[in-house]
């Protein structure tokens, strides 16, 4: 189960949350599973799967050494608010060095496949992180997304 | 216990029905109803993603209890990528060639087109329910498409150069008050440039300058205050993109959907009282006040202020007196957002870089409006189309024919509708300007002249006057 932070400040955040971005986060978070699976299938490590696993894991390394997201200008990582925070809430019940390792090993080249470990705290990361994106999503006093 | 893998035929085909009855209007369109081409595009795009996500689902299944796990959250995400799409494909529908000022919105869509790498960008129109222009993030939606299509095999991609924005359902008669759109289309450029990244840097640079323990704050406090600059500086930004692509008449607009003139008093200075109670920022907007005075302030530097200047309207005098607004009155007014109106004041530098840009090399027509505006207004005031105007060139011998764009149509209809209806209704006989039912009569017809001189502009080569003069004559 996910933890829940209900102080008042995360409150009103979601609230005022663009909710685009949480199903973008959600789409990224399947294209990665889906790319995990036929990675552990043997399948090369496709493009879609670096860009997304790339993303997660600088931003989890960012989140964890509590570094400025905003500091500079970079594809690498997500920036939007509901992304780190859903990023930050599905990373704090996991262990962060151990998942940011898996998930530097699924980016690492070279022949050798994962190992089952490592794709498998993948997977449940991923996982996670598409469910708490769709909950924010369908959080009906949400914001209509898209709209500016 | 039931496998669950068991109910995935159910659910599939639940899925399947929701997307089923989303297009469903799509496909059993009136056939009394047109739409414009960009509506076409936008309606055939939704029907083929429909199309390759039916089919997505006729064949999707898992293997395992594995698989399952990993997959069975997919069904939700296809789910809300539909939802999103659910809110905007009716009001495209409701929003035909009969229901939306086409010739107005035309206008404004081709002098858009005058921006580099926009001359292909077409717009479908549709309507809300709220008074509210709203521009739907096209960057975001062509993002999500691109990523749907890596999930759904054989999806279509979403379609190039096409905004989607929404205008109150009751405008459609109306004129000016569409040059709001205008605003919604700095929204489309600010996300297709991408200028978010670049304006949130610029926030986190003034809310350091600003705020001596800003690096102490933990790291959603600093999220939360740039993500407040970031959004008001998207909205003020969209605001000057207005005020650069249609002139003064996108202000005037802005002025009157607010009511704003409201904070002159009878003597035609600010009114403290009715000033104060319109000066607090909402989380996504800055106040109205504060986003006029910017307005106002970039006007200034400009080639209408002048003419703003000489112009005898109301609203004339509400930019001149706001221009002048202090910084600690707004900050003073917002007991919840004070303290980021200085940071977001830093930032304005950066916006009004950014939106001077876009319309780098662009004309802004003011030459152009500054020779025919006397004509097109006196055209208004006998009761004809101004659709090609006779005027006499100094100099030259012969009374030359030429048309005037949309953007100098729009500003010239505007001043006459702000300043000469009564001048117009006195010289009808019989005509009472006290009646606001004739009044409104007179407002539509100006309007439709105006439309319909926009229209007849797109149907003929325009002949641009600035350039058939020459830059002699442009003084």
């Amino acid at each position: 189960m996910m933890p829940f932070n209900d102080s008042r400040e995360n409150s009103d955040m979601v609230a005022m949350g663009e909710r685009v971005h949480y199903l973008s986060l959600a789409l990224d978070a399947r294209r990665a599973l889906n790319a995990i699976r036929a990675a552990d299938k043997g399948s090369e490590r496709t493009y879609e799967l670096r860009e997304s696993i790339r993303a997660a894991t600088e931003s989890l390394d960012l989140i964890r050494t509590h570094a400025d997201l905003y500091a500079q200008l970079s594809p690498e990582h997500y920036v939007q608010f509901e992304e780190i925070q859903t990023l930050r809430e599905v990373s704090s019940s996991l262990n962060p060095d151990s998942l940011i390792q898996s998930l530097k090993s699924l980016l690492a080249s070279g022949e050798e496949k994962p190992s089952d470990e490592d794709l498998g705290l993948a997977r449940r990361f991923f996982r996670a992180l598409e469910s708490r994106a769709l909950h924010h999503y369908n959080d009906p006093t949400s914001n209509d997304a898209f709209a500016a | 216990m039931t496998d669950q893998r068991s109910y995935l035929r159910h659910d599939l085909t639940a899925l399947y029905s929701f997307i089923e009855s989303i297009v469903e209007g799509v496909t059993s369109q009136r056939s009394s109803a047109a739409y414009s081409p960009a509506a076409v595009r936008f309606l055939g795009y939704v029907s083929s993603l429909a199309e390759s996500s039916k089919k997505h689902l006729s064949s999707w299944s898992v293997a395992d209890d594995e698989e399952f796990e990993d997959r069975r959250e997919e069904l939700g995400t296809i789910r809300a990528a539909w939802r999103e799409l659910h809110k905007l494909i009716k009001p495209s529908l409701d929003a035909d060639t009969l229901q939306v000022p086409l010739a107005v919105v035309d206008g404004i869509v081709r002098r858009f087109r005058e921006i580099p790498g926009y001359n292909e960008t077409e717009f479908v129109l549709f309507h809300t329910a709220e008074f509210n222009y709203v521009q739907i993030r096209t960057a975001d939606l062509r993002s999500l498409s691109s990523k749907i299509r890596a999930l759904i095999p054989n999806s279509p991609a979403f379609p190039p150069n096409l905004g989607l924005i929404g205008m109150p359902y009751s405008q459609g008669r109306t004129a000016f008050a569409n040059c709001l759109v205008a605003h919604e289309m700095g929204h489309f450029v600010y996300r297709d440039k991408s200028l978010d990244g670049s304006l949130q840097v610029e926030a986190d640079r003034a809310l350091k300058l600003s705020f001596s323990n800003y690096e102490g704050q933990n790291q959603e406090e600093k999220e939360r205050w740039i993500r407040y600059v970031t959004r008001w500086a998207e909205e003020l930004f969209c605001d000057l993109f207005g005020v650069m692509l249609l002139g003064p008449c996108y202000t005037y607009a802005y002025i009157e959907a607010y009511d704003l003139s409201a904070v002159l008093n009878s003597a035609g200075q600010i009114s403290d009282e009715r000033i104060s109670a319109r000066m607090e920022f909402y989380e996504n907007h800055p106040s109205h006040i504060f986003r006029l005075q910017q307005q106002s302030e970039f006007l200034r530097e400009s080639h209408w202020w002048d003419h703003i200047g000489r112009t005898q309207a109301r609203f004339s005098t509400l930019l001149q007196a706001i221009v002048g607004l202090k910084s600690e009155t707004h900050v003073k007014q917002n007991s919840s957002f004070g303290r980021l109106i200085s940071p977001l004041i830093a930032t304005i530098p950066s916006i009004r870089k950014a939106a001077s840009k876009v319309f780098d090399d662009i004309d802004d027509w003011f030459d152009s409006f500054s020779l025919l505006n006397p004509c097109v207004q006196e055209y208004l005031a006998a009761g004809v189309v101004p659709s090609t105007l006779n005027i006499r060139i100094s100099g030259r011998p012969k009374i030359a024919t030429v048309s005037a764009s949309p953007l100098v149509l729009l500003n010239s209809g505007m001043e006459f509708y702000l300043i000469r209806i009564d001048e117009l209704m006195r010289s009808i006989p019989g005509e009472d300007e006290s009646h606001f039912d004739r009044r409104l009569h007179w407002i539509r017809r100006i309007e439709e002249w105006i439309a319909k001189a926009i229209e007849d502009e797109s149907l003929e080569p325009v002949i641009n006057f600035a350039r058939v003069a020459g830059p002699d004559l442009r003084a």
